[in-house]
């Protein structure tokens, strides 16, 4: 398997949110997490990411340990990104800016037009986030995510600030690209229908 | 290998240690023999000066904190022209060190001064003794004129902010102004009222320039007597001790009376829309707050201008400069070194929640809380005692003055940076993280061009604070080594007042700009 997470727990102040959780996924696929507020869904997404530390658990992408009982690398050395519910567009930076933020790859510029292209912002390129519309400012975090080439893309809730008409144009737009991409995917959403609409396997937290 | 989390982490120690090895001095004199000095200080002087102590700082508190409030609810409530220019305006009084209106003012109504002199000229009938005012009532006047912004920008940020829906509702109940301010403003400010009442009263509490000017004894200026005129040094540090003990009782009645009423805080308020006043109205007001300014910053600055032209003939330049050069250096590179200190302090604190973090924060506040002179004894003695260590004599070099100052005022630069990344938060330096950047390179590229407001807050009300600071410079300050402030204060000693106006001219000057600097980007924030 690509992505395996096997026996998670994590506990907060001695209150237990995730027990003993397993997941496993094929490369580029779409994985949706289900469940209720408090669940411990977006705690998920920031302990694959590398933001909170589980207590315990093994987690294997493309054959390397990320996390186990011993060891754990770093956020930033990971190659796992992750979009934000509320985007976290840097203020002082520009769509172009942004985009291009942590990339290290030799041909960047090529890369970022193609981008650019892609999520259709190729216009836009010298705004600021703070006069792009909230569609826009959408499509902005998630080229940054894809533009570096992570090996695991994890979306928190990604399009629940937009109205539905944006969010299923969005939606399958943004798919596509994962696609094109070959992203593996975990997606976070309350919303059920959507899950069984994008995802090849959807999995429900409870409390 | 390098690891930012590590660094912070053992500064935090380091820091930690060093406060207490600095404050360690004041619990081994419990067990030490007192002397017949200090004797004698129990039995005719402490209480004297527990007395005029408590007084000044109880008076000017309650004045200052009910002037800063009055007006931050005339220009937050009121629309009329110049309001804007009144609100900055009533920032500047932070500009004024209280010992200078000190000397204005008693200057101002002594028999050669301007009020009684214009008297005479206009063969106006008074008596002298009208003018005969206590030392300790001048005292609580002039610390009323100097300190009440601090009450001023605590609640005005209040009213502006979070009381507008409570307002509108009391106006549409009926409520008059006078009820609104005494019903809704005054009880719903009453945090605000109390962080900025505390500040006043720790201002208070330190300052040796006023009391040490009207011949009022207190605290600071028997510490200051004993250790610099009788040489004793037992005495002044257990005055410290005893002061020190007094701040502490101090900061935690406040801390209780803020637990008890912090559930006032609105957390659902909306921001206030000014009523427009009728023109008649708004004459009245403009003309009563310009009136106070007048009285309370124009008369003084006019007087010191004038003094300051009289006196540019006599002026030495190479002293002067010297002075200029020291107080500018002295600011700048202190103002800079605790900036670096406070942010890596806090963001220990920012990366691991743990007890290390928790206690230097609460110590480096403290540094702030504790009058001038107590740090300054204490500093002394840590650096007398590094004599048997250190092969050379830093208890006279400039490295005494400086290191005092950073413990004094770190707790400033550090609540500031503080401010800024909670207000900031986690987030872009973890987005920042997950597009492959390590937490420290996050920091300087996302976070620290983030928080560049609140590090240039930070970095100028210490710059503030250190361009007129007293008694530190006065008692640590090396052989021949002049700022400003201390030249102003050996010239208003030596009644020499024309010739102090000038170096004060200059610290105001230098204080309007940083002040003007600092609201500009506190305006923005706010809007």
């Amino acid at each position: 398997m690509y992505f395996e997470l096997k026996q998670l727990s994590f506990k907060y102040d001695q209150t237990s949110i995730i027990e003993n959780f397993d997941l496993s996924a094929d490369k580029g696929s779409i994985t949706a997490i289900i469940g209720e507020s408090g669940s411990g869904k977006s705690t998920l997404l920031r302990i694959l990411a590398g933001l909170q530390d589980a207590n315990h658990g093994v987690f294997k992408l493309d054959d390397q340990i990320i996390f186990d009982d011993k060891s754990s690398i770093d956020t930033h050395k990971r190659k796992i990104g992750l979009v934000f519910q509320d985007y976290t567009l840097f203020p002082h930076l520009t769509v172009y800016q942004n985009i291009a933020f942590g990339m290290r790859q030799k041909n960047k510029k090529d890369r970022i037009q193609s981008i650019l292209k892609m999520v259709e912002l190729e216009e836009d390129t010298k705004k600021y986030p703070y006069e792009c519309s909230g569609g826009m400012q959408q499509r902005i975090a998630l080229a940054r995510a894809i533009a570096n080439q992570p090996k695991l893309l994890l979306l928190d809730e990604p399009f629940s600030n937009l109205d539905q008409e944006l969010k299923i144009r969005l939606r399958s737009q943004f798919i596509d690209w994962a696609k094109q991409e070959a992203i593996t995917l975990i997606w976070v959403t309350h919303d059920i229908e959507e899950a069984y609409a994008i995802a090849d396997q959807v999995i429900e937290l409870k409390k | 290998m390098f690891s930012w989390k590590r660094i912070t982490k053992i500064s935090s120690i380091l820091w930690i240690l060093l406060i207490f090895i600095l404050f360690s001095e004041t619990f081994t004199l419990l067990f030490k023999p007192t002397n017949e000095n200090w004797q004698h200080s129990v039995r005719y002087v402490l209480g004297d000066v527990s007395m005029n102590t408590l007084i000044i700082v109880g008076f000017s508190t309650l004045f200052a904190s009910l002037l800063g409030i009055s007006l931050a609810s005339m220009v937050t409530l009121f629309k009329f022209k110049g309001r804007k220019l009144f609100s900055f305006l009533f920032y500047l009084p932070l500009a004024f060190p209280p010992y200078v209106l000190a000397y204005f003012w008693t200057y101002f109504i002594s028999y050669t001064g301007t009020l009684q002199t214009l008297l005479r000229s206009l063969n106006i009938p008074y008596q002298a003794t009208w003018f005969v005012v206590d030392p300790k009532f001048m005292a609580i006047f002039v610390y009323t004129l100097s300190l009440f912004p601090y009450v001023y920008i605590s609640t005005k940020a209040i009213i502006n902010r979070s009381l507008g829906n409570y307002i509108e509702n009391a106006r549409v109940l009926g409520y008059s102004y006078p009820r609104i301010f005494s019903k809704l403003i005054l009880p719903l400010s009453l945090p605000a009222l109390l962080s900025g009442g505390l500040l006043v009263a720790l201002e208070v509490l330190s300052d040796y320039g006023v009391v040490s000017y009207l011949g009022i004894p207190s605290f600071s200026t028997a510490i200051v007597r004993s250790w610099l005129r009788f040489q004793d040094f037992d005495t002044a540090l257990r005055l410290a001790a005893l002061l020190m003990i007094l701040t502490l009782v101090l900061l935690a009645l406040f801390a209780f009376i803020g637990r008890r009423i912090r559930n006032l805080v609105p957390s659902k308020g909306k921001p206030l829309q000014p009523t427009a006043l009728k023109p008649r109205h708004a004459l009245i007001l403009i003309s009563l707050l310009t009136l106070f300014l007048f009285l309370s910053f124009g008369i003084p600055l006019l007087q010191l201008i004038y003094w300051s032209i009289q006196s540019l003939p006599s002026i030495r330049l190479d002293q002067f400069m010297s002075s200029l050069t020291n107080s500018l250096g002295l600011s700048i590179g202190v103002s800079l070194i605790i900036l670096i200190i406070a942010f890596v302090l806090v963001n220990h604190g920012r990366i691991q929640n743990g007890f290390i973090g928790a206690i230097s924060g609460k110590l480096t506040l403290l540094g702030y809380s504790i009058p001038g002179s107590v740090i300054g004894i204490l500093s002394l003695v840590l650096f007398l005692n590094l004599r048997n260590i250190i092969p050379f004599k830093l208890n006279q070099s400039i490295l005494l003055l400086v290191f005092a100052l950073i413990i004094r005022y770190a707790g400033l630069a550090f609540q500031s940076i503080e401010q800024g990344f909670n207000k900031l938060g986690l987030k872009f330096n973890e987005a920042a993280q997950v597009l492959g950047q390590s937490y420290f390179k996050a920091l300087i590229k996302v976070d620290l061009i983030l928080i560049k407001p609140a590090l240039y807050s930070a970095f100028t009300m210490v710059f503030l604070d250190i361009i007129k600071e007293l008694p530190l410079s006065l008692l640590l300050r090396p052989f021949n080594f002049n700022t400003l402030a201390t030249q102003v204060h050996q010239y208003a000693n030596d009644e020499m007042l024309v010739e102090s106006a000038f170096p004060t001219l200059v610290i105001l000057i230098l204080s309007f700009l940083m002040i003007t600097l600092l609201v500009n980007p506190m305006r923005k924030e706010t809007h």
